[in-house]
């Protein structure tokens, strides 16, 4: 079989296996890496910051998804605490059951490596590519005796990297918290515009904050099809991806995209598109 | 959707909802995963069961790219390249995890071909590009897990000098990779 064959072949196995993978994967059962889990419980957080103060008219609006709202603050790690996540806001009522405005106790974690130069932000980007958690998050076992041949180490030397740059413990700590909160990316005083998804207990997108000022305190929040107005979710009701790229407040002047195909009520693997 | 012109980073984006996405970015670089393959193994049917075993890997680890190289998707996918041609010689057959999980393997087509350390020249000459000084330092980090303190006063020299040292191999290492992994 010559190879131009065997290529196409195999490009057709692989995509309908892909194709059947993207419908099969329900949601409670797909991996999460640290980073996709932090970011689902940095979004739930800020519903539960956001919201659970949220007076009684707003419950009205969608009650499923709000009573549990102080359940899921109550679920809060520990770590985000130790992060500096912990914040204590307070939400006013703009217009019951449809606006709100939210002020955060303090500033969300800015990534300091947005200071780097273009050169140190390419080799920091390399060092990080591909990284090792995400063999690690897919159960693929990595001994050590191998680590000569393996890339996927180098690439786990981010600090390393960044201490030669002159990092301090205290950046590094600022870089982490970032990573994990989802706000890698954002430095410092750039908040203004972001946006992330309110959502409810059941995993399901009820609204959407955007950020209106740079230190990511004051959030302008929007419960259902006034959210979709405000163009910063481009629906409601989509079940969540359990995190993944644009989830948690990355700086994008667009709305946080949902997948039509989540809209329904199975438990089909949609992701943010 | 006609994703022909997309970067591989927007490809990677939409193939979180859409196979089609990540069978253009299979098309733009099948040629050049198989002969990195084929160079090491030599052997053809093999390389292309590591093929296949590479892009069901990035296909399951897709949500994890980062777009940290203008788009491109070349370091990360000869990255895991590399990486399922380790665990095949690490455990003497072929990898195929990421085809099991998704139901693409059939028992029939198994190669019987052991890999062997010989599949991996080219990471030990990337080794052996680095500085004795250099090699030592990352042997004492990695290897044998020690602090850049301990470093230090092993090899007497100073805990950033450590740190520099085993940064730079680094470096080197990444370099000497993407640049093989380009040519190949």
């Amino acid at each position: 079989m010559s190879n131009e064959i065997k290529r196409r072949e195999l490009g057709d196995r692989l995509q309908a296996a892909f194709a059947a993978d993207l419908q099969a994967q329900p949601v409670m059962t797909r991996l999460r890496t640290r980073h996709e889990r932090f970011a689902t419980r940095r979004a739930r957080w800020l519903l539960a910051t956001g919201l659970a103060l949220i007076t009684a008219p707003s419950l009205a609006y969608a009650a499923g998804a709000f009573t549990s709202a102080q359940s899921v603050a109550a679920s809060l790690p520990a770590s985000d605490v130790m992060l500096g996540l912990e914040q204590k806001p307070t939400c006013t009522v703009v217009q019951a059951g449809v606006r709100y405005s939210c002020i955060l106790s303090r500033a969300l974690p800015a990534d300091p490596t947005t200071q780097l130069t273009p050169e140190q932000s390419h080799e920091l980007a390399e060092a990080r590519t591909p990284g090792i958690e995400k063999y690690l998050a897919e159960g693929a076992a990595i001994s050590r005796p191998d680590w000569m041949r393996e890339q996927a180490l180098i690439a786990a030397s981010g600090h390393e990297l960044l201490k030669s740059f002159g990092f301090t413990d205290t950046q590094l700590q600022a870089y982490d918290a970032a990573l994990v909160a989802g706000t890698d990316g954002i430095g410092t005083g750039q908040f203004t515009g972001a946006v992330v998804p309110i959502v409810g207990a059941d995993d399901r997108i009820d609204g959407g904050c955007r950020a209106t000022d740079g230190n990511g305190t004051q959030w302008d929040c929007y419960l259902g099809q006034a959210a979709v107005n405000q163009q910063i979710v481009t629906a409601v009701g989509a079940t969540v991806p359990s995190g993944g790229v644009g989830y948690g407040p990355t700086v994008q002047k667009g709305p946080y995209v949902t997948n039509p195909c989540s809209s329904s009520t199975t438990a089909t693997v949609c992701m943010a598109g | 959707m006609d994703h022909s012109k997309h970067s591989d980073a927007r490809l990677l984006f939409a193939s979180a909802h859409d196979d089609g996405a990540f069978r253009v970015l299979y098309d733009r670089y099948v040629d050049r995963i198989y002969r990195y393959h084929l160079k090491r193994c030599a052997d053809q049917d093999a390389a292309w069961d590591l093929v296949a075993e590479t892009f069901a890997q990035a296909w399951i680890v897709r949500r994890a790219f980062r777009d940290v190289t203008d788009g491109s998707a070349a370091p990360w996918l000869y990255g895991i390249a590399r990486n399922v041609l380790l665990q095949s010689v690490r455990r003497q057959r072929l990898e195929d995890g990421a085809r099991q999980r998704l139901g693409l393997l059939e028992r029939s087509e198994a190669h019987e071909v052991v890999p062997d350390e010989s599949w991996l020249d080219g990471a030990d000459e990337m080794l052996d590009g680095l500085s004795e000084n250099q090699r030592r330092a990352v042997e004492l980090r990695v290897l044998d897990d020690m602090s850049y303190e301990g470093i230090a006063g092993h090899l007497a020299i100073t805990p950033e000098t450590a740190r520099m040292r085993v940064h730079r191999a680094f470096k080197t290492l990444r370099d000497q990779y993407l640049r093989i992994g380009g040519e190949t």
